[in-house]
């Protein structure tokens, strides 16, 4: 994979993210998509093992680092690294283990890994922040159940917005230098 | 060619529980992270400023007090400002009556405070829309305070308070979020400075701020103002609007007690720009000359 073209991109669509997710979001619900659990899947559907999962670390550290962690009433908010790394990582691993089984072509197979995706990734970063909760109350508070059926809704709405987004990241295909899909198959029929 | 496949599953797995040891970190041992905060929001600003501009001219905040027609509307705000202004006297005098009351008993206050607004972009949200904290586009550079400098819209509307800085951007929490905390507040039955009745409010995350009525409170209606009033609140906010009475009802279990609702006037989460107003250091201190 080309990493200029996949930091140019990753700019991009941190600041889609940062910049468009509270317009997206529905109502005041704070459930809205994320652009960049988007790229992750696409790169994790089209790279090798090791490539997707550098590409997750990359993605969740700037996560983490744009991300407050939720903090109790009149608490300075804090920045945590880490649960956003583990969080794609597992979105990630998720997606290469089902990337088998799905045509990557098909735009409702990349919808149906977003999603899936970014549900594991929400799961994660639930988990995490529960269970510092329980040790480190006084700078982060979270209302375990709520928040996760806010996560889960935003992966299903990050989903539906991957049907636009994917195919337009996998139309610069070229340029990240993804392995071609069926290109094996050409060159076996050369 | 093996030996540099091991070498970096080894950095890999390094990575990982990396990771893993800083996610579950104490946050007292991992206080340096915050540093990174700065560089990182300089680093997306330019794409994050220009989505955030077309987003929310696109879909921008709408009041629900200020006319339609532009000249009333800037009127409208002009006058709110200047009724502000004469009721953040009436309590600066008041707290100048009770200061020389303290002198005179011989207890030094500290000196009042001066305020310097900056206007500032909003130039992103947090990536995670649960938090609710605007990125605004001015930080420590221009003299912008942790906890200390308050957002507000249209002169006089608190938008919320800066929450944590950075060298040129800042975060700031909306009052409609229930991280904000409690928030003592004045129901105005007539008009601003006329008979109020103190309520306690938090932030309801529905855009809305929900709470506590006084005892005894008679009177109160929708579309009455609410005003701040708050001692843990900066001397910057005091006195600025939080919205409006949306609704009032009995409280759940205790009939005798009366819940408000009360509404921005404007969406504060939808803002594109913000006056952000700093406290000045008082006259007098070092490098505090504004």
């Amino acid at each position: 994979m080309n990493w200029l073209v996949f930091a140019i991109v990753g700019w991009v669509m941190f600041g889609l993210e940062l910049g468009m997710a509270d317009a997206l979001q529905l109502g005041v619900s704070g459930i809205a998509p994320s652009f960049v659990m988007i790229l992750l899947v696409v790169v994790a559907a089209s790279t090798p093992r090791n490539t997707a999962i550098w590409a997750a670390i990359a993605i969740g550290l700037f996560l983490d680092l744009t991300h407050k962690a939720p903090s109790p009433a009149g608490a300075r908010p804090i920045i945590v690294i880490g649960p956003y790394v583990l969080a794609c990582l597992m979105a990630a691993y998720t997606v290469l283990t089902m990337r088998a089984m799905v045509f990557r072509r098909n735009v409702l197979a990349m919808a149906f890994l977003s999603m899936f995706g970014a549900a594991m990734a929400g799961v994660v970063v639930t988990a995490v922040y529960a269970v510092r909760h329980f040790y480190d109350g006084q700078h982060i508070e979270i209302h375990a159940l709520p928040e996760l059926g806010r996560r889960l809704a935003s992966a299903v709405y990050t989903g539906a917005i991957a049907i636009v987004v994917a195919p337009a990241l996998q139309w610069l295909a070229p340029l990240f230098g993804f392995p071609q899909a069926g290109s094996r198959e050409r060159r076996r029929r050369a | 060619m093996p030996k540099a496949r091991i070498s970096q599953q080894r950095l890999l797995t390094l990575t990982v529980i990396a990771a893993l040891l800083l996610a579950f970190l104490p946050a007292r041992y991992t206080a340096w992270v915050d540093a990174l905060q700065g560089p990182v929001d300089f680093f997306f600003a330019p794409v994050s400023h220009l989505a955030s501009y077309v987003s929310r001219t696109l879909r921008p905040a709408v009041s629900g007090t200020l006319p339609s027609d532009a000249d009333l509307a800037r009127i409208a705000i002009e006058r709110d400002k200047l009724q502000t202004e004469l009721l953040d006297a009436d309590r600066r005098i008041e707290e100048l009556k009770r200061l020389v009351r303290d002198l005179q008993g011989g207890i030094n206050l500290a000196p009042d405070v001066e305020v310097r607004a900056l206007a500032a972009s909003v130039i992103g949200a947090s990536s995670d829309l649960a938090d609710g904290l605007l990125t605004v586009r001015a930080g420590r550079d221009e003299g912008v305070t942790e906890r200390e400098t308050v957002a507000v819209v249209n002169g006089v509307h608190l938008v919320g308070r800066v929450e944590s800085v950075a060298a040129r951007t800042s975060r700031v929490r909306p009052i409609t979020r229930s991280g904000a905390g409690w928030i003592q507040a004045l129901v105005y039955i007539d008009r601003p400075g006329g008979k109020a009745y103190r309520c306690q409010l938090r932030g309801a995350d529905d855009g809305t701020l929900k709470g506590d009525l006084e005892e005894g409170a008679q009177g109160i209606e929708p579309g009455q103002e609410v005003r701040l009033q708050d001692a843990d609140w900066p001397d910057t906010a005091q006195m600025l609007v939080l919205g409006r009475v949306e609704s009032v009802g009995a409280k759940e279990g205790a009939p005798l007690r009366s819940v408000i609702i009360v509404r921005p006037d404007l969406q504060l989460e939808r803002v594109r720009r913000v006056v952000l107003r700093i406290p000045a250091a008082p006259a007098g201190e070092i490098g505090g000359t504004h």
